[in-house]
């Protein structure tokens, strides 16, 4: 096996199924490294859903289900629910999490089910083409927005802000980035060990890039992430303070 | 007259700009003309398909089950339209990367353009699009200027720049003079690079595979002292692999950090 690769990775599946310079190799990259270094890849169960983060259904060699239209969190707590010793992870792209599936989190958040949830947001639907998605920011120029996005569809929502409100103190909430892997390997980390041992919810949304649909080269693309986290605040939104048992 | 052209090559390639551009095109000599690509996970590492036909008649249905004309430009894309061939289908393929023994079972007319190979000459290997949209061009009978305006039309943004511009003009003009090859055919020697390179010195040790390199450049953007450029080097997603000054190079490892591919290592020895 290759030794740059993260050891829980499928050796058949490489190279990996998403466009060159896709943010979402980042994110499950860096999610690999923290598996391999919390030796739980026997007992994960990683449930992706539709969009771009179904094409990671054979990245890792776990144990992967996928659902469709945000409806991987209801799946990952049933899943937890059957198994309580294992480790569920719900892996959505933006689109399907705060669109279509935003009731499906917040009432997860609600009930404090213990799963771990990581958004890629990347400010647009990708696999479709592109299209303007609830986290696009006004002004930004989509496929469906080619003057850019108009005020009174409303600015990016802050799902993070949102499930932080909801009243759960025993959330672990943050926003990581792809433009540093090290602070979001230690973001991922905390919100696996609030599942396994706080018993808690956990939900992290991870700023990323999409070449392929914005239409920017490298350097662009890390610029316009830097211009996203002006917007959306990376760090931990609301953690538990207290151990429980 | 109808002709049913089916094009087919790696996801990125530009199989659905050369499609596109013939669709635009056949109205000069055709009534009617009809692309649509076929719809999957499309993406760089899968093959690209691209339906066109172009008739006097009314079109119908803008696909079709036999092709009378298959271009394939990767050999991976032919299992993929196995099915729209028989033995009227006229095949061309690109010579400079394809064997001609890969087509010995259809029985149908095959003939080639080392496309590659030509567009390399000119010095910009991403133009050979356009050599290959001259050729179908000439064997369908569209007008050439036509064709050309066709291509402005719809690459207007990405030729700005007039060196591009002269090398796209250079590459249309040969595709169009280019004598098809029947039965001698160029040699298959462009093939994509999917050893490791392993390059030492000053103390340091540099692996990149391009069996794994998808071309991003993010690699070359994180350099903090631009020890990486673009080399002219094809991987195996039709793009072009990075190349590194270990002279300049201070092993940060900020390059194996944010490869998504996990295609590149620096290493102090």
């Amino acid at each position: 096996m290759d030794k740059l690769e993260p050891r829980c990775r499928k050796e058949a599946a490489i190279p990996h199924l998403f466009c060159p310079g896709c943010g979402h190799a980042l994110v499950l990259k860096t999610l690999g490294r923290v598996i391999d270094d919390m030796k739980i890849a026997r007992q994960t169960a990683f449930g992706i859903d539709i969009g771009c983060s179904l094409l990671a259904w054979n990245f890792f060699d776990i144990n992967t289900i996928q659902t469709h239209h945000g409806r991987t969190a209801p799946v990952m707590v049933g899943y937890k629910m059957a198994e309580p010793k294992s480790v569920a992870l719900a892996y959505v792209g933006d689109g399907a999490a705060y669109a279509i599936g935003l009731q499906s989190i917040i009432h997860t958040a609600l009930r404090n089910e213990p799963i771990t949830m990581i958004v890629v947001n990347n400010e647009n639907y990708a696999m479709t083409g592109g299209q303007m998605s609830p986290e696009t920011e006004t002004g930004v120029i989509t496929q469906t927005s080619p003057r850019g996005k108009d005020m009174n569809l409303g600015a990016g929502l802050k799902s993070p802000e949102l499930i932080s409100s909801l009243g759960n103190e025993k959330a672990f909430i943050a926003r990581g980035s792809v433009a540093n892997l090290v602070e979001l390997n230690k973001l991922i980390k905390k919100a696996i060990e609030n599942q396994t041992k706080n018993n808690s919810f956990s939900f992290l949304e991870v700023l990323s890039i999409c070449p392929t649909n914005w239409r920017t080269n490298a350097k662009d693309s890390f610029s316009r992430l830097e211009s996203m986290s002006k917007y959306y605040k990376t760090g931990i939104i609301s953690e538990t303070t207290k151990e429980v048992n | 007259m109808t002709k049913k052209i089916l094009f087919v090559g790696e996801g990125g390639q530009g199989i659905q700009t050369i499609a596109k551009t013939i669709a635009h095109a056949a109205d000069s000599h055709y009534q009617h003309s009809s692309y649509i690509p076929s719809f999957g996970v499309e993406q760089r590492g899968t093959p690209s398909i691209a339906f066109v036909i172009v008739s006097d008649e009314e079109i119908h249905y803008p696909r079709f089950e036999t092709a009378d004309i298959l271009v394939i430009l990767q050999p991976r894309g032919l299992n993929v339209v196995e099915q729209y061939i028989d033995k009227s289908t006229q095949i061309i393929f690109d010579s400079s990367i394809m064997e001609p023994s890969l087509f010995a079972k259809y029985r149908s007319d095959i003939s080639a353009i080392p496309a590659t190979a030509i567009a390399h000459h000119i010095g910009n290997p991403r133009v050979f699009n356009v050599v290959v949209t001259a050729v179908v061009a000439r064997m369908i009978e569209i007008d050439r200027i036509e064709t050309w305006k066709a291509i402005v039309l719809l690459l207007g943004s990405k030729l700005k720049d007039n060196s591009l511009l002269k090398q796209n003009e250079d590459a249309y003009h040969s595709g169009w003079q280019f004598e098809l090859e029947k039965s001698k055919f160029s040699p298959a020697d462009f093939q994509p690079e999917t050893r490791n390179i392993i390059k030492k010195g000053y103390g340091k040790k540099a692996i990149i595979m391009p069996a794994k390199c998808k071309g991003c450049n993010i690699c070359i953007s994180k350099c903090p002292v631009r020890a990486l450029s673009s080399s002219t080097t094809l991987n195996a997603f039709s793009t072009f692999i990075p190349e590194i000054d270990l002279e300049k190079c201070v092993a940060c490892g900020n390059c194996t950090q944010f490869c998504p591919d996990n295609a590149i290592s620096v290493t102090k020895e």
